[in-house]
């Protein structure tokens, strides 16, 4: 199982992943709490940017709306928690049937009726902002007032609570990260992996060669669906406060889509090296102003929107397939 | 026209494995094929001809299930087809390549026939074995590594037919693999479809303007008009069919 999953990686390309891991796994050691939020963050995106690459890279459709899982998966494990005391991994076990059954009816609408393309990009920002309206009203889950979570003082982290340090969440989504990326290449190289890619290359095509789209498409967003539930729960239980306002705003589903499409939709590490990109061009960006002693809130953005169009124009698959090319990790082809 | 619409492409009484009945398609006004019919006999060639606008790749569209037809049935090895998708049609083992040609165009030539070939293995290794088998046969495996979209267009024909073959049709329908090939590729083209014909009994349908390949590679020929089969018959003396010449050959082709 593990020869095959490392079959046809360079060997160069193992020793930098190797190193990567360690590094990541003493880097709590050596930055300080408020850098460790900040990796904290870009982890988290990571994590859903692979998430969504599943649905958005493997298969070609689109999601504008991802925020919804994520809600989807907050809202369900915060709720049960705070009025049945269902603990943040039961909790897990019910968001994500929760989240894939939302992803299933978004996706047999869409599939079933040929939604495609730009439309369906619509559908998932549409089904999304249902939830956000849907929740500012549901007074269970405390409405538009937002819904918090008991935050007892921690004296020693709780894994089976996700009650403790930051740097708990730091390892939680480090394993995340990383069981994605593996789960994410054993699919790739799965028989449903090369039926998902032929869909994205050209659907007609995929379905004269037998394929059956429908199936195909509906368990790839029931995948991404189910998975990005996670980074749900883990939202909730890290800033233990949600509003419908904030995690299901058109902006989060927009800061999930960004890490894959700089750093690479559609291939393995892309998603991970674009979230991590990001983080650290937006940290900088705020150091250098700080420096400067210049506050206009908004340059963030402005720069993001900068840096995304520069990505587009120069390298438009994204910068992983570039850096791989350039890095030398691929090796030559004999 | 007095034009009986039942053919039987190879008078034998053999099985046939697709049968084609009073088969019709419109598009708005204009009728694309009209009450078509006839049949292909198992481990037959057999081309299909005709003036541009006379409804071939309607008719191939409609055999694949890109198109149902307004009316009529198509019945493949002994089941209905017609109405059926065509990812369904493709399992029930008919392989199809795209006039204008559709590869994989990110993927590389192997990963293009893989995928056909993980129609009928659940196994990776198993089916990459088996594409490289059928690039070997296409003389495209020393082109394995490179992406689709680079291949030159005589390339991306033969790809379109490996990665059909790779889903081991018993119907392969061929729709103008030869346009834009030399005479050399042409010939060596027809030299691989004829090997496999022989070897596996595999069925072949080809729609094909370019007559060196019709008439070295056919068994059979059906000439198509307006939407109907205006002639059938063995490749000579189809093309001495005085309705044949006037609609599509013209006189000089036959001089």
């Amino acid at each position: 199982m593990i020869a095959r999953l490392l079959e046809g990686v360079p060997r160069r390309a193992l020793v930098a992943l190797a190193t990567l891991l360690c590094v990541s796994a003493a880097a709590p050691l050596f930055v300080g709490d408020y850098l460790l939020t900040v990796i904290i963050l870009a982890l988290y995106l990571a994590y859903a940017g692979q998430a969504l690459n599943i649905m958005t890279g493997f298969t070609g459709h689109l999601s504008l709306g991802h925020a919804l899982y994520v809600g989807l998966g907050a809202y369900t494990s915060a709720a049960l928690l705070v009025h049945f005391g269902i603990g943040p991994w039961l909790g897990l076990a019910a968001a994500i049937p929760i989240a894939a059954a939302a992803g299933a009816f978004i996706g047999f609408l869409a599939f079933r009726f040929r939604v495609g393309g730009v439309y369906f990009a619509i559908l998932t920002i549409a089904f999304a902002e249902f939830a956000r309206v849907g929740l500012d009203h549901l007074g269970w889950t405390g409405a538009s007032a937002g819904l918090f979570l008991p935050v007892a003082q921690f004296a020693r982290n709780d894994v089976w609570n996700l009650r403790g340090h930051p740097v708990m969440f730091y390892y939680i989504l480090l394993a995340a990260t990383v069981l994605a990326f593996v789960g994410s290449r054993a699919l790739l190289q799965s028989r449903i992996g090369y039926f998902w890619v032929a869909i994205r290359e050209d659907e007609d095509a995929a379905r004269a060669v037998g394929i059956d789209t429908f199936h195909y498409k509906m368990l790839a967003i029931v995948i991404s669906a189910g998975m990005t539930s996670f980074a749900g729960v883990i939202y909730a239980f890290y800033y233990n406060n949600l509003f419908p306002e904030q995690v299901f705003n058109i902006s989060e589903s927009i800061l999930i889509i960004l890490g894959p499409f700089v750093g690479g939709v559609g291939t393995l590490f892309g998603p991970i090296l674009g979230a991590v990109l990001l983080e650290t061009i937006a940290e900088g960006m705020r150091i250098i102003l700080a420096a400067f002693g210049v506050d206009l809130p908004g340059t963030n953005q402005l720069f993001f929107g900068a840096v995304l169009l520069l990505v587009v124009v120069a390298l438009p698959e994204g910068v992983w397939p570039w850096l791989w090319h350039r890095s030398g990790l691929s090796e030559r082809k004999r | 026209m007095a034009l009986a619409s039942q053919w039987l492409v190879g008078a034998e009484a053999m099985t046939a494995i697709l049968s084609i009945e009073q088969v019709s398609k419109r598009f708005r006004g204009l009728v694309a094929v009209d009450r078509l019919g006839f049949q292909v006999e198992q481990g037959r060639i057999v081309a299909v001809i005709g003036p541009n606008g006379a409804g071939k790749t309607t008719l191939f569209n409609m055999i694949a299930g890109m198109f149902t037809p307004d009316s009529g049935t198509i019945t493949f090895a002994g089941e209905r087809i017609d109405g059926l998708t065509s990812d369904q049609i493709c399992r029930r083992g008919i392989g199809r390549t795209f006039q204008i040609v559709r590869p994989f165009p990110a993927l590389t030539v192997a990963e293009n026939v893989i995928i056909g070939a993980l129609l009928h293995r659940r196994d990776v290794r198993q089916a990459r074995e088996h594409a490289h088998n059928v690039l070997r046969r296409l003389e495209l495996y020393d082109k394995r590594d490179l992406r689709a979209a680079t291949l030159t267009l005589p390339d991306r024909k033969r790809l379109e037919v490996a990665r059909a073959l790779a889903t081991d049709p018993k119907l392969l329908l061929l729709d103008e693999v030869m346009a834009g090939l030399r005479p050399t590729e042409t010939d060596r083209l027809v030299a691989v479809l004829k090997d496999l014909n022989r070897e596996s009994g595999l069925t072949i349908l080809l729609i094909e303007h370019v007559m060196r390949a019709v008439m070295a590679l056919a068994t059979h020929v059906l000439v198509m008009h307006h939407g109907a089969v205006i002639a059938n018959g063995v490749p000579n003396e189809v093309v001495h069919d005085r309705a044949v010449i006037d609609s599509y050959l013209g006189a000089e082709a036959v001089a």
